[in-house]
C-alpha cells in the first residue's frame, strides 16, 4: 500500500484497551497499534480499561509470546500508558504488583485524555 | 433528510469473525445505511478477515457483499488472511491487501477517515 504522507506530528492517538491478555488477539493488536503510531510520529496514549488491566500484571517473563514484553516495549518507547484506578483496585492490581511506567489516574483524568485526543481507538469491545 | 445526519468520513476496523456475535450484523447494517451520506472503508484484520470468505450462506456476509457492491475500499491484513489459511481463490475480489497491517491500520485511523469505529 502507498504510504500516507502528511503532516501529522502534533496529532494525538489514544488507544483504550478493554480486554485482557491470552482470551483474544486485542491486547496485542493494540500494543502493536499504538508502536506504530508513535513511529510515525503521532503523539501516542495507551489506556487500560476494564480488564484491560490485567495485561500491567505480566511484569515476569515467558517462554511464549507475551503481551507483557509487548507493554513495556510500548513504555520503553516513550508512549503514554496509564490504567483506570477503579478497575484496578477492583483487581487488586497496585504500583507494587504491576509492570514499572505506568500511571493510574482517577476517571477524570481518563476523560481529559479523551478530550485532548485527535482519534481514540477501543481494542477488545 | 434530517440536517444532524452525519455526512462525514467513516472507517470501520473489524476485528471479529461474521458470526461472532449479532454485533457484526447490526455494524454492517448501520455501514450500509452509512452508504448513503458518507465516504465509508474498511480494515478487517485478527478475525475479521473471514467477512471475505466467498459462498458464506449468512445474513451478515449478504450485508456485506450488498456494501462491496457500493464499491467502497476494504483493506484487509495480509499476516491474518495467512494466518487464517484464506487463499486468494477462496475470497472475493476488489480487495486491498496490506503486508504492513498496523501500518497501514495507523494511516487508515489518523489520516484517512474523519470518525472510525472498531468492533
Amino acid at each position: 500500500m502507498n504510504e500516507v504522507n502528511t503532516n501529522h506530528k502534533s496529532k494525538v492517538l489514544t488507544i483504550v484497551i478493554t480486554k485482557g491478555p491470552y482470551i483474544s488477539e486485542s491486547a496485542e493488536m493494540a500494543l502493536k497499534t499504538a508502536l506504530n503510531a508513535k513511529r510515525k510520529g503521532y503523539e501516542v496514549n495507551v489506556f487500560l480499561f476494564l480488564d484491560g488491566t490485567w495485561i500491567s500484571h505480566l511484569t515476569s517473563d515467558k517462554n511464549f509470546n507475551n503481551c507483557g514484553d509487548w507493554l513495556k516495549r510500548v513504555i520503553r518507547k516513550g508512549i503514554n500508558v496509564k490504567m483506570c484506578d477503579r478497575c484496578s483496585k477492583a483487581r487488586d492490581l497496585t504500583q507494587c504488583t504491576i509492570i514499572n511506567g505506568i500511571e493510574i489516574p482517577g476517571t477524570y483524568q481518563f476523560i481529559d485524555l479523551l478530550k485532548k485526543s485527535d482519534k481514540v481507538l477501543t481494542f477488545g469491545g | 433528510m434530517d440536517n444532524r445526519t452525519y455526512k462525514g468520513d467513516i472507517g470501520f476496523i473489524i476485528t471479529k469473525a461474521p458470526l461472532e456475535n449479532s454485533s457484526i450484523k447490526k455494524l454492517l447494517k448501520a455501514a450500509l445505511e452509512a452508504t448513503k451520506n458518507s465516504k465509508i472503508g474498511f480494515f478487517l484484520i485478527s478475525d475479521g478477515v473471514f467477512l471475505i470468505k466467498k459462498n458464506q450462506k449468512n445474513e451478515t456476509y449478504d450485508i456485506f457483499k450488498e456494501i462491496i457492491n457500493k464499491k467502497v475500499e476494504i483493506i484487509v491484513s495480509k499476516d491474518h488472511l495467512e494466518s487464517a489459511g484464506l487463499s486468494s481463490d477462496e475470497i472475493l475480489s476488489n480487495l486491498i491487501i496490506s503486508d504492513k497491517p498496523y501500518n497501514d491500520l495507523v494511516d487508515f485511523v489518523m489520516e484517512k477517515y474523519e470518525r472510525v469505529v472498531t468492533i
